[in-house]
């Protein structure tokens, strides 16, 4: 029953790409080319007309049913003081139609014109797994850890729901439950707002050498021609980028960020479609063209590197300053 | 106590030691701040609302301000440790009997008795000393792995990562505790006199006479100087190889991998310096001052 998704069978689908690699342009390469990437392919997903949910989506649902938080219906959840409000998913829990704590997967619909054409895209969306997480990467108490394989996972039972990393997200991936977690045990009023919850990309099946539920439902019912595909993250990227130049299409996703686990072909352009989603009042999942903040700061980290040795190399100036004028007083004092 | 008589004063800090401490001071209070700003605080706390501070919920700005002031702050430790072990005279390093001379002074203060004599610095006032010290080596260590782990080759073990991080968040509490501490040190009366000497550098001679007597007598050369350990040139120059090379090996490990000749180039110098008996960075920290061969009393026992 595994239709999970080996190297082998990427290289075979490769086939060709092999062949015109040589004329590919030099674009960066995935910092860990064997982590487990996603190929979403957006020329050949209907999002599941035939169900009344996306495969993807319910086999995300089904698998993770026991992980969703479950907040105490006895007790009401506080406020996030002094902010009037607090993030409560549980009325929306049965939606399929967006990120929440109790869905980490969605299809997201949305027509685009191009090229005198209208498109109608069904995107899944979720964590797209970046090769150097930004949410990861500055989480103040480091619960995020990116497994082996390149999985991006939040522990829920050290996160504090701060949501951080969803401000820090370019896609504001992780969504909060509050009236969860570990904030629940400290000061639930004051400190804290609950647990943030998102994909992980299935780490525990990617430990087996199996693909993620997601991608196991769709090719189960597509095969060859799914929409999604997983394999090592480089041969994903190849992939992906030649579809785009065969399609005369486009991709996201391998540079973005820095490069990410999950890269998107699209007949379209990706500005087109971030446009088309900016008209909507209520969106809030965009596709933002948007550079590494980490690789903003890279000056400063490499100067924080040097610090160390430009404090000694100074260091043994002072000292050998002072030692010398030590010396010289003590020979005017004839060495006493 | 005549703190406020215009009488003659004494030095207590060289120019080195101001700049150090006002370094660690400013770039210390900017790290508290932008690294309490790299928690979601200022956006909940509407501590972005006041006048001029919308800028501290960015994320981006406190990351790249804590940046810099970590820097700053790495350095002037750096170069404080390496300063003193380097010249020698470390007085404010504790000794033994500190704890019980500490609980000493505190009861004289709280009885209004006369304290016992002092050196240069209060028992205390060395306790307190190490234990910033070693908060601070303590951040700055987390501080450098977790700079570390930011570039694309720095990928670490994960429960590296969140103790890591667990260390640096302590010792940040730890840190502020110190540093109220510290301001609440001048809440005692006696310790007042002292508040001028961290900007002139000078602090008042009736008040070290009166309360530093043991210090004030070395002054005079009416008490031996106790003897002072420095570096000679070839010292100065092993520890300027081994942070070079050490620079060299974290460059290579996370930014590139080119940055292993740093390490390369160190370790041939000191071959061929060894062979030959020649060391131009030898030579140059003796031109600098420090002694050109091991003298008899003075250097650590580095060989």
């Amino acid at each position: 029953m595994a239709l999970s998704v080996t190297r082998r069978t990427v290289l075979k689908t490769l086939g060709v790409a092999a062949a015109s690699a040589g004329a590919a342009p030099a674009l960066a390469a995935p910092s860990r080319p064997d982590d487990v990437g996603v190929l979403v392919d957006l020329t050949r997903c209907d999002g599941c007309p035939d169900v009344p949910t996306p495969r993807c989506v319910s086999a995300c649902r089904a698998k993770n049913q026991a992980r969703y938080p479950e907040p105490d219906p006895g007790e009401p959840i506080q406020d996030y003081w002094p902010q009037p409000k607090h993030e409560d998913w549980r009325p929306k829990r049965e939606s399929t139609a967006t990120l929440t704590p109790y869905n980490w997967t969605y299809v997201q619909k949305v027509s685009v014109e191009h090229g005198g054409q209208t498109h109608e895209l069904h995107i899944q969306r979720r964590c797209m797994h970046c090769d150097l997480a930004t949410c990861a990467a500055t989480c103040p108490f480091s619960v995020i850890e990116t497994k082996p394989g390149g999985a991006v996972h939040i522990a829920p039972h050290l996160c504090v729901g701060g949501a951080k990393c969803r401000s820090v997200c370019p896609w504001n991936i992780p969504q909060r439950q509050a009236g969860v977690g570990l904030y629940m045990e400290v000061m639930p009023k004051l400190a804290g707002g609950g647990v943030m919850f998102k994909c992980d990309l299935c780490f525990d099946r990617l430990a087996e050498g199996r693909a993620p539920d997601c991608v196991f439902a769709c090719r189960e019912r597509l095969g060859e021609n799914a929409p999604l595909l997983s394999g090592p993250r480089a041969e994903i990227v190849a992939l992906a980028r030649h579809r785009a130049r065969q399609l005369g299409g486009y991709t996201y996703g391998d540079v973005e960020n820095g490069g990410t686990g999950t890269v998107y072909v699209s007949p379209v352009p990706f500005a087109a479609i971030e446009a088309a989603l900016r008209t909507r009042e209520k969106e809030r999942f965009f596709f933002p063209a948007n550079p590494n903040p980490l690789a903003e700061a890279h000056g400063a980290l490499k100067a924080a590197l040097w610090a160390p040795l430009v404090g000694v190399a100074g260091a043994l100036v002072a000292g050998a300053r002072a030692v010398g004028k030590r010396r010289n007083a003590n020979q005017t004092e004839g060495g006493a | 106590m005549s703190a406020k008589t215009k009488g003659p004063t004494v030095r207590r800090h060289d120019g080195w030691t101001l700049v150090e401490h006002w370094a660690v001071a400013l770039s210390g209070l900017v790290l508290l701040f932008s690294g309490f700003g790299q928690m979601p605080m200022y956006s909940r706390y509407m501590v972005d609302r006041l006048p001029g501070l919308a800028w501290a919920s960015d994320y981006a700005v406190t990351f790249q301000l804590h940046l810099w002031a970590g820097a700053v702050f790495t350095a002037a430790i750096a170069f404080h440790l390496v300063r003193n072990l380097a010249a020698g005279g470390w007085a404010i390093w504790p000794r033994r009997g500190d704890l019980g001379e500490s609980a000493r002074i505190l009861w004289a203060i709280l009885t209004r008795k006369a304290e016992p004599p002092s050196h240069k610095f209060l028992a205390e006032q060395r306790l307190a000393y190490l234990f910033i010290g070693a908060v601070s080596v303590a951040l700055v260590g987390s501080g450098l792995i977790k700079v570390a782990k930011n570039f694309p080759g720095g990928d670490l073990p994960y429960p590296v990562i969140l103790w890591t991080t667990l260390v640096h968040n302590v010792a940040t509490v730890f840190f502020l505790l110190g540093f109220f501490a510290h301001l609440g040190a001048f809440a005692v009366k006696a310790n007042r006199a002292l508040v001028p000497s961290i900007f002139t550098g000078r602090v008042d001679r009736a008040y070290a006479e009166h309360r530093h007597p043991l210090w004030t007598a070395e002054l005079d050369g009416t008490a031996p100087v106790p003897p002072t350990r420095s570096l000679t040139a070839r010292d100065a120059a092993l520890v300027l190889h081994g942070s070079l090379a050490a620079t060299g090996v974290l460059l290579g490990v996370v930014v590139s991998p080119a940055w292993f000749g740093l390490a390369a180039a160190v370790a041939v110098a000191q071959a061929v310096a060894g062979l030959t008996g020649r060391c131009p960075l030898e030579s140059l920290l003796g031109r600098l001052g420090f002694a050109p061969r091991q003298a008899p009393g003075s250097g650590l026992p580095l060989g």
